[in-house]
């Protein structure tokens, strides 16, 4: 036993310390580098989109290309989003053209990623063909994002999302890509689009019910108020997702609500989840108010962040009533 | 909050302490000026101390007996008749009385709000990606 013993023990001094993954800090922004990348780089090729919703993993197939600071995304013969600069366009067959957001709207600086998060670079790896440099980001020890960067120009490969229990919810692959071809053209953009866009909103023209709070659970902090459509959107990021929540004064009419809704439970009270190929939303009530919450985020923390909402309760104990006996008889028919 | 508007209903709130502290900080700023409002706030507080302080009643023994299981037809005829009030009253209040102005929550608006102003903070490529994929809530 003493001569196994002893030979292990020399076989570890030989052969040194146990190799350890290269895991070190990163003091860059990966977002940051990618969105210049994205600005400065021509390329063309086609992406896998993935999204979880409920437990089916969905998925679809889409042209990117981008050169001279405008990007066009393309789904088969169906719809398409553009960005040009910093102006934001989609398209669908029905509508046509709709411009989102326009050039000349300042958009709300992020925090710096690192606040919320513990980045770590963790080596390198290849997409389609390509060798990246793979960040992750880490949120109370449990890494919620995993981004591969192209190691040259740090264009953004993949993009791959997880709840806290560490299984995929959302990714973004590049399967094909040709980087750096300067002789392309830029997409041509659309001559006369819709226009529905948003207009900032100064805080102090929120009313105080609606501002508040600046910060919500697991680090996200209020970056500014847009209204579109006389409704107010506050918009919070930790510095890697981004937020939104609108906050609307009325009774909820379900018949509004996506089909594919999932019923789930907010504190105790119902609300309805739905998810998208862009990310995770959640509707419910409290008192006179209608809450809408959306963003990038893994489900799990978007239902965390929507508990940390200071909901309007009713204060008149006849709305009250009024509400208890609605809620009593749509239960029985079955409304929820 | 508006310093000349009275709270209304905030002041049965405040009793309750379910008010956040920034509308305590209105609601109390009101006060100060308002003589009407603080009157209401004494008349709250004292009819609340009057409920509260009535003393405990215990029921006759065998009440609730006597009230699910009534000898005379008369006396299950009440019981019958206060239950078919409760439901009624529960009926009317939801049916009868003024209703919320509804609220059309669009969905795919405000998702199309919320992809614009997230796609101009992030990485542009995966944040206006899938926006390219058309989506019908189906409603």
């Amino acid at each position: 036993m003493k001569r196994i013993v002893g030979l292990a023990a020399l076989v570890v001094v030989l052969a040194g310390p146990w190799p350890v993954p290269a895991r070190a800090a990163t003091d860059h922004d990966p977002l940051d580098e990618a969105r210049k990348a994205a600005e400065q780089t021509p390329f063309s090729g086609s992406v896998t989109l993935q999204w979880r919703d409920a437990s089916v993993l969905r998925e679809e197939h889409i042209s990117v290309e981008g050169t001279h600071g405008t990007l066009l995304a393309q789904s088969h013969g169906q719809g398409s989003a553009m960005a040009v600069g910093t102006e934001r366009l989609v398209y669908d067959p029905g509508n046509g053209w709709q411009e989102l957001w326009p050039s000349g709207l300042a958009s709300a600086a992020r925090p710096n990623v690192e606040d919320a998060y513990d980045i770590r670079s963790v080596g390198t790896e290849q997409v389609a063909g390509y060798p990246t440099d793979v960040v992750e980001a880490l949120k109370g020890g449990t890494v919620r994002e995993r981004l591969d960067l192209e190691a040259n120009t740090k264009l953004l490969l993949r993009r791959s999302q997880y709840d806290a229990r560490g299984t995929l919810q959302r990714s973004f692959t590049f399967d094909h890509i040709n980087i750096g071809d300067q002789s392309m053209t830029p997409p041509t953009t659309p001559a006369a689009p819709r226009s529905d866009v948003p207009k900032t909103l100064a805080l102090s023209k929120v009313p105080s019910s609606e501002r508040e709070p600046s910060v919500l659970a697991s680090g996200y902090k209020r970056l500014g108020a847009f209204t579109q459509g006389g409704v107010v959107q506050l918009v919070y990021s930790d510095g890697l997702y981004d937020l939104s929540l609108f906050q609307e004064e009325g009774a909820l009419d379900k018949s509004d609500l996506p089909a594919d809704r999932r019923t789930v439970r907010l504190s105790g009270h119902p609300a309805w989840a739905f998810s998208w190929p862009g990310g995770e939303g959640i509707v419910w009530t409290a008192g006179r108010t209608v809450y809408t919450l959306m963003g990038d985020v893994p489900p799990d923390e978007l239902a965390t962040v929507a508990q940390s909402v200071p909901v309007h309760r009713s204060t008149s104990v006849a709305h009250r009533l009024r509400q208890a006996c609605r809620e009593l008889v749509e239960s029985f028919r079955g409304g929820l | 909050m508006n310093m000349s508007a009275h709270p209304g209903d905030l002041l049965s709130a405040y009793l309750d302490g379910e008010l956040t502290p920034r509308e305590v900080d209105g609601v109390r700023a009101h006060l100060e000026v308002c003589v009407e409002c603080r009157r209401e706030v004494q008349f709250i507080g004292e009819a609340r101390t009057l409920v509260r302080d009535l003393p405990p009643v215990d029921p006759p023994f065998g009440l609730f007996e006597r009230m699910l299981r009534p000898k005379h037809r008369w006396a299950r005829a009440g019981v019958g008749a206060l239950a078919a009030g409760a439901v009624a009253s529960v009926a009317v209040m939801s049916l009868v009385a003024p209703r919320e102005p509804h609220v059309s929550t669009h969905v795919a608006q405000l998702v199309s709000a919320h992809t614009a102003s997230a796609s101009t903070s992030g990485d542009p490529i995966s944040e206006i990606t899938p926006a390219a994929v058309p989506v019908s809530f189906n409603r």
